[in-house]
């Protein structure tokens, strides 16, 4: 049990949360104080999140099949596409072509994440209004994000990410699921490296790059769930809950930051208090296993 | 008149030979037919009867105790040929859903992600490929398991139990095995580096009826 305990903090924890630093520091060299204007590292919040995540990733559930058999593997698979993703966003490119290639990994990730069970259990129209549905909701949240991230660089939009999906991650455990919640672990560590050298170099931007993998992990985490999870209405809480960093966009202060950062926890906690309040109902045992 | 005659002995010589040749390939046809009849006569068809089997496993829990569970629901058919026991063949279909461990919390937890994953999986399968005698009443089975939505080659030892004509069941066939697989070779490694064991032992106990009952 120790080795299992210490194997959840080094690798799905502090090795997630020191790639992203590295990779972080690398991308936006703080040292470079007189070209620091000029210096733009948007691919490596990409990077970073990647990578930070794909360690811990197979750390946490060994190497994916290939091709992929099941969510765990298009987990993975997400991630490694998200990354390139992210480096074709940190390079100029018309805005139709950019919001073309989210689309097309949004309806991706709504797809395969969608369960075999459910895509074979409904009409073609069924599947194609749910597949729209998600799609267009996962490309919503992802680019209103990125409008937020291109004005306000610094440690907020990864910091608040990171704690929403670490209470994302009670929710995913509290929900019969240890594994989504490690994954989701290891997703908010990445976040938190991130965060962590945003605080020390400000112009750190979470712009075309960095959303480009949490976004698309994020939301294929809670499609997994989805049919697991009750009641039926936490995952459309869980995955609007990054908009709430719009709120007190007018506010310019160290108050309105912090105010931000933890109202993004805010919803992930509403759907923890439904999903238990949900649970009280049932007559289970205590262990998971 | 000469030529003609010549003609008609040929004709009667083909006609003797083909008859003959005929007539040795005939007995052949319906001895193979025969054969045919008598393999397909010897061969019955079991439907495995739920209310008198299990399908059980055990797993190590936190490395100091068995939990045992059982699935609730499943279904099958064995060819048994009498004559030629290579010829059996086994098919059996387990619903993931119904795993049944006496804890609706835990039973819950198995249906998810992190081991079953029944909304992508639903179904446990076993096909068999290939029969062999072992001694007694035994036979080495070679198949493949689909577990977690992975197949993968196993090979069992099947115990036939008995073979009877039981009173108003009509034929019955009892066989039973107990085998042990890493559930991680099918992608399950939640909790393998302690709280639960890699390996599993299932144990089955099917009875099976002739025309499903």
């Amino acid at each position: 049990m120790e080795e299992f305990i210490q194997k959840q903090l080094v690798w799905a924890m502090a090795m997630p949360l020191g790639i992203a630093i590295v990779c972080m520091v690398i991308a936006w060299r703080p040292w470079q104080r007189e070209k620091r204007e000029s210096v733009r590292g948007w691919w490596g919040g990409a990077l970073a999140i990647g990578l930070g995540y794909l360690v811990g990733h197979v750390a946490i559930n060994k190497w994916p099949a290939l091709p992929p058999a099941s969510g765990d593997d298009y987990l993975f698979l997400f991630a490694v596409i998200g990354i390139g993703v992210g480096f074709s966003e940190s390079i100029r490119m018309p805005v139709w072509i950019r919001w073309g290639i989210r689309l097309v990994l949004c309806a991706a990730v709504s797809w395969f994440m969608l369960s075999k069970g459910f895509r074979s259990g409904h009409t073609n129209g069924v599947l194609l209004a749910w597949g729209s549905g998600q799609t267009m909701a996962a490309f919503l949240v992802w680019t209103l994000l990125e409008r937020l991230a291109e004005r306000r660089t610094g440690p907020s939009i990864p910091l608040a990410l990171s704690l929403l999906i670490a209470a994302a991650s009670v929710y995913f455990l509290k929900g019969s699921s240890g594994k989504l919640a490690q994954l989701a672990g290891v997703l908010s560590a990445s976040l938190g490296g991130a965060a962590l050298v945003a605080m020390t170099v400000p112009r750190v931007s979470s712009a075309r790059g960095l959303l480009a993998v949490a976004i698309p992990l994020y939301c294929a985490l809670i499609l997994y769930s989805w049919q697991y999870d009750k009641p039926f209405g936490t995952p459309v809480i869980l995955a609007a809950a990054p908009l709430v960093l719009w709120i007190a966009e007018w506010r310019e202060s160290f108050t309105a930051v912090v105010g931000r950062v933890l109202l993004a926890v805010v919803p992930a906690l509403i759907a923890l208090v439904l999903l238990l309040w949900s649970l009280l109902d049932q007559a289970s045992g205590e262990s998971l296993y | 008149m000469g030529k003609l005659m010549t003609r008609i002995g040929c004709a009667a010589l083909l006609s003797v030979s083909a008859l003959t040749v005929a007539g040795m390939a005939l007995p052949r046809a319906a001895a193979i037919e025969a054969a045919s009849s008598t393999r397909q006569a010897n061969v019955d068809t079991f439907k495995i009867d739920p209310a008198h089997s299990s399908v059980i496993f055990k797993v190590k829990h936190m490395g100091v105790s068995y939990v045992y569970g059982r699935f609730n629901e499943f279904s099958g058919e064995i060819n048994w040929d009498a004559v030629d026991p290579t010829k059996h063949t086994i098919k059996a279909e387990v619903k993931a859903t119904s795993v049944d461990t006496n804890s609706n919390g835990r039973d819950n937890h198995l249906r998810g992600p992190d081991f079953f994953d029944t909304a992508n999986s639903p179904t446990i399968l076993f096909e068999s490929t290939g029969v062999k005698e072992s001694g007694g009443d035994k036979f080495e089975v070679e198949g493949k398991l689909t577990l977690h939505g992975v197949t993968k080659p196993i090979n069992v030892t099947i115990e036939k139990v008995g073979l009877a004509d039981v009173p108003r069941m009509g034929k019955r066939l009892g066989l039973a095995c107990e085998f042990t697989v890493k559930r991680s070779d099918f992608g399950m490694t939640y909790g393998i580096d302690g709280a639960v064991s890699d390996e599993v032992t299932i144990m089955l106990a099917f009875e099976c009826g002739v025309g499903g009952r």
